[in-house]
C-alpha cells in the first residue's frame, strides 16, 4: 500500500513536472521533487510501521482500525491546531494597528523617542550646508529635496527594519514551537518539510519579503538620488527625466533560496521524522513483538 | 422489552473503558475549546476596544477646539485654522467601522479571523481596500481554530461512530445474536434501541457541553435553542448512519471503515470540493492583482488634465458646481473632489465583483448544503454566533454605506467654501453596526429533513436485509 501510494505522489509529481514549463528548467526543483517522494516514502513507512504495531498490540481489527483512525484524526486534525493555539499563546502577536502607530510614532518621534523629525531635518539641512559652503539649500548646486528623501527614506528603513524583524522574529519563534511538536506528531514533520520543499512556507516567504524590501530601498534611492545629482535644484518638483532612464532601471527579479537552504531551516522537523523512523524500526524488532501475534 | 435492552445496555456503556475514555475526551476537548474561544474572543476584543477607544480619545480631544471655533468664530487662535478645513477635520478625527460580534463569537469563530476586523471611515477610504489586514501567525490560519463548533461538526460523530460501529456486528460476530432471536428480541429492535441510547447520550452529552460554554462565555440564551436543536438533528443524521451501515451485515471492521470514509467524505472531501466549484464558479481577482489595478486607477485619475477634470465636473455635477462660490471654482479643491468621486467610483466598479462574490458565493454554498449537512450545521452554528459569511458582508455594506454620508458631508462643506465648526464636527458619520441575522431555521430544517431521508433509508434497509440483519 505504501508503495502503492509512492508510485501516485511520484506519477503526480511527473505530471506536475512535466506540465510546467518552468519546473523543466534547473536541478533544484526535480532535487524538490526527489526530496518530496523521499520523505512522504519515509512517511508512509512511518505510517505502515504504525499500523503494523497496532496490529500487533490490539488483537481485534476493528478495535485496531478505530485506532489508527482516532490516532489520525488526533495528528493531522486535532493536534495541529492546539499546537498552532498554544504557539499564539506562548508568542502572541501585537494588533496591526498597535504596530502601525509604534512605527509612525518612532518615525516621527525617533527611534529613541526623543529625536522628533523636525530637528532631524534640521540637522541634517546643517550638516549638507556645510558640506558645500551655503547658508541656504536654494544656494545648493544639488537638489536639496533629493537627498531629504533619501534621508527620510533612510530612517524609515532603521524603522521598518526594527519592527518587522521584532515581528519577523516572533513569527520565527511561532514557527519553531510548531517545530518542536514534530517530535511527537510525525504528520507535523512532514507538513512543514513539505511546505520548505514546495518553496511555500513562513521562511521562504520571509526571504521574499526581504529580497522585494531591498529591491525597495535600491529603487528608491536610485530615484531620490536621480533627483539630487541628476541637475535639477531645490524646489523644482517639475523636473523630470526622459523615458528612457526608467527603461534603464533593473526590474525585480527574484530567485528563491536552493534547496539546502529550505531544509537548513527545518533541522528539527528532519530530526524528529529522522527519530520516528528510528523508533518505529526499533519497535518492529523488539523481542516481544512476533510475527505470529498478527496470524 | 425495550426498556430491558436499555437498562442492559446503559450497564454495558458504563461498564466500557473506551465509553469513559470518550467521555473523557470529548469533556476535555469541549472544555479546551470553550477556553480557547474565550481567549480568542478576549483578544478580539481587545483590539477592537483598542480601535474604539482611540476614536473616543480623538473626540474627546477635538471636540473642545471646535467648541472654541465655533465660540469664536474669526476670532479664534491661528494654530486652529487647520482644524476649520474640512479635510483636515475628516482626517483628525479617527473614526472606525469595527465588526464585535457577541461574546458566541468565542464558541463559532466563523469567518471572524479571516476577515478585517476593523475599517477607518475617512475620506478617500474605500470598503474594497482594507489596509489594517490583521497580523496573524500563519500557522494558526493554516491549522484553523479549536472552537466549540470545532468539536461539535468534527468530533461528535466520530464519538457517535465510535460507540455504534459494531452496534450489531458485534453480538453477530460473538455468536449472541442468535441467542437473542430465541427470545424474541427481533436485531432491528435491538439496533435501533443502541442506537437510540447512543444518541440520546450523544445529545445530553452536547447540550451540556453547549450550556457550559454559554455560560462561560456569557452568551445570549436565546441562541441556545438552534445549538441544542441544531446538535440534535446533526447527531441523529450520523445515528442514521451508523444504523444504516449496521443494517447492512457486514463486519465490525468494515463497519468501522465505511464510516470513516463517510466522515472524511462529509467533512474534508465534500467541503473541499464545494469550496473548489465556488471558486472555479465565482473567482475572485487576487488581492495583489486588485490592489495593484486599484492603484493604476487612481494616479491615472489624478494624473488627468485640469481642464478635462472641470469639464467632467460641469458635466456630472452641474447642480453642486452652480454652488460653489467663485473663489473656489476652477481650483484644487474641485481636482481632489473628481479625483476622490472617480477614482472611488472606479475602484468600487473594480470591487463590485469581489463583493458580489461573496452574495453569490454564499447562495451557492447554501443551496448546495443539501449536499453537504455539516456546511448547514456549522452554519447554524456561526450564523446564530453572527460570525457567519452573510454576517460580515453586512457589515461591509454599512461600512460603504457610512464612508459615502462621511465623502458627501466632507466635500459638500469643502466645496461651498464653509469651515468646520462644532455642529459640522459632530456631523462627521459615525459607524453604527447593522443588527446581526440570527436566523437558522432554513438550516435547521435542511438538517432535519436529511436526517428524516436517511432514517426512512434506514429503515427501509432494515426490512430489505432482515435476514442478514
Amino acid at each position: 500500500m505504501a508503495l502503492a501510494l509512492l508510485l501516485l505522489v511520484l506519477v503526480l509529481s511527473g505530471i506536475l513536472a512535466l506540465s510546467q514549463p518552468q519546473l523543466s528548467q534547473g536541478t533544484d526543483v526535480w532535487l524538490r521533487l526527489l526530496g518530496l517522494t523521499t520523505l512522504y516514502a519515509l512517511y508512509y513507512f512511518l505510517i505502515s510501521a504504525m499500523a503494523v504495531q497496532l496490529a500487533a498490540a490490539i488483537r481485534q481489527p476493528a478495535l485496531s482500525l478505530l485506532s489508527l483512525l482516532s490516532i489520525w484524526v488526533l495528528s493531522t486534525v486535532i493536534l495541529p491546531k492546539v499546537v498552532a493555539a498554544s504557539a499564539e499563546q506562548q508568542k502572541p502577536l501585537l494588533g496591526v494597528m498597535q504596530f502601525n502607530e509604534q512605527m509612525h510614532e518612532e518615525r516621527e518621534k525617533g527611534l529613541n523617542g526623543h529625536d522628533p523629525e523636525d530637528a532631524r531635518s534640521k540637522r541634517f539641512e546643517r550638516k549638507i550646508l556645510a558640506k558645500y559652503s551655503v547658508d541656504d539649500p536654494s544656494k545648493l548646486p544639488i537638489n536639496y529635496d533629493g537627498l531629504l528623501m533619501q534621508e527620510d527614506e533612510y530612517y524609515g528603513n532603521a524603522v521598518w527594519d526594527k519592527h518587522f524583524g521584532l515581528l519577523n522574529r516572533d513569527l520565527r519563534q511561532q514557527a519553531q514551537y510548531t517545530a518542536w511538536s514534530s517530535f511527537i506528531n510525525p504528520f507535523q514533520a512532514l507538513r512543514n518539510l513539505s511546505l520548505s520543499l514546495a518553496n511555500a512556507d513562513l521562511y521562504q516567504h520571509l526571504h521574499f519579503q526581504k529580497a522585494a524590501e531591498m529591491y525597495r530601498r535600491t529603487l528608491i534611492r536610485t530615484l531620490n538620488e536621480k533627483m539630487a545629482y541628476g541637475g535639477s535644484k531645490t524646489g523644482d518638483w517639475d523636473w523630470t527625466v526622459p523615458e528612457a532612464w526608467f527603461s534603464e532601471l533593473e526590474d525585480f527579479n527574484y530567485e528563491a533560496p536552493a534547496m539546502a537552504w529550505s531544509l537548513q531551516q527545518r533541522t528539527l522537523e528532519l530530526v524528529a521524522i529522522a527519530a520516528w523512523a528510528l523508533l518505529l524500526i526499533l519497535l518492529l524488532w523488539m523481542p516481544w513483538w512476533k510475527a505470529e501475534r498478527l496470524l | 422489552m425495550i426498556t430491558t435492552i436499555l437498562q442492559y445496555e446503559l450497564k454495558q456503556l458504563l461498564r466500557k473503558r473506551v465509553g469513559w475514555a470518550l467521555l473523557l475526551f470529548i469533556l476535555l476537548g469541549g472544555g479546551y475549546a470553550i477556553a480557547y474561544g474565550w481567549l480568542n474572543y478576549q483578544h478580539y476584543r481587545t483590539q477592537i476596544g483598542e480601535v474604539q477607544q482611540k476614536q473616543a480619545e480623538t473626540y474627546a480631544e477635538l471636540a473642545p477646539k471646535y467648541d472654541t471655533l465655533t465660540q469664536l468664530g474669526d476670532q479664534a487662535p491661528e494654530r486652529l485654522n487647520s482644524f476649520g478645513d474640512p479635510i483636515m477635520a475628516d482626517f483628525r478625527y479617527r473614526r472606525y467601522s469595527t465588526w464585535l460580534p457577541g461574546s458566541l463569537s468565542a464558541l463559532a469563530v466563523g469567518q471572524r479571523d479571516q476577515q478585517t476586523p476593523y475599517q477607518r471611515i475617512q475620506l478617500y477610504r474605500n470598503v474594497n481596500l482594507p489596509e489594517l489586514e490583521e497580523i496573524n501567525n500563519p500557522e494558526q490560519l493554516l491549522a484553523g481554530n479549536f472552537d466549540l463548533s470545532f468539536v461539535l461538526v468534527y468530533l461528535l460523530p466520530l464519538l457517535v461512530i465510535v460507540l455504534g460501529f459494531n452496534a450489531l456486528s458485534q453480538d453477530r460476530e460473538e455468536g449472541i445474536l442468535s441467542l437473542l432471536k430465541v427470545q424474541g428480541l427481533t436485531p432491528k429492535q435491538l439496533l435501533f434501541t443502541r442506537v437510540g441510547l447512543q444518541f440520546g447520550l450523544l445529545w445530553g452529552l452536547s447540550l451540556l457541553i453547549c450550556s457550559i460554554g454559554f455560560g462561560v462565555v456569557g452568551a445570549d440564551w436565546a441562541h441556545w435553542p438552534a445549538w441544542g436543536l441544531g446538535c440534535g438533528a446533526w447527531l441523529l443524521l450520523w445515528a442514521g448512519l451508523v444504523a444504516w451501515v449496521n443494517t447492512w451485515g457486514r463486519s465490525s471492521a468494515f463497519n468501522a471503515t465505511v464510516l470513516a470514509g463517510f466522515w472524511i467524505v462529509l467533512l474534508i472531501l465534500l467541503p473541499a470540493l464545494t469550496n473548489f466549484w465556488v471558486d472555479r464558479t465565482y473567482p475572485v481577482l487576487p488581492r495583489s492583482e486588485f490592489m495593484a489595478t486599484a492603484r493604476d486607477i487612481s494616479s491615472q485619475e489624478w494624473d488627468r488634465p485640469m481642464a478635462a477634470i472641470l469639464a467632467d465636473f460641469q458635466k456630472t455635477q452641474p447642480d453642486l458646481y452652480a454652488k460653489i462660490p467663485q473663489p473656489i471654482r476652477d481650483t484644487q479643491a474641485i481636482k481632489v473632489f473628481m479625483y476622490n468621486e472617480n477614482s472611488i467610483a472606479k475602484v468600487e466598479q473594480l470591487g463590485a465583483p469581489l463583493m458580489r462574490t461573496g452574495s453569490q458565493r454564499l447562495d451557492l454554498e447554501n443551496r448546495l448544503k443539501y449536499l453537504n449537512p455539516a456546511y448547514a450545521f456549522n452554519a447554524i452554528l456561526t450564523t446564530s454566533a453572527g460570525t457567519e459569511l452573510s454576517n460580515f458582508i453586512d457589515w461591509q455594506n454599512a461600512t460603504k454605506e457610512t464612508l459615502k454620508q462621511n465623502r458627501e458631508l466632507v466635500t459638500q462643506i469643502g466645496l461651498s467654501g464653509k469651515t468646520f465648526k462644532k455642529a459640522e464636527f459632530e456631523r462627521l458619520p459615525t459607524f453604527k453596526a447593522p443588527p446581526l441575522k440570527a436566523q437558522v431555521g432554513g438550516n435547521l430544517l435542511c438538517l432535519g429533513v436529511l436526517a428524516g431521508l436517511l432514517w426512512l433509508l434506514v429503515w427501509w434497509s432494515a426490512q430489505r436485509n432482515a435476514a442478514q440483519v
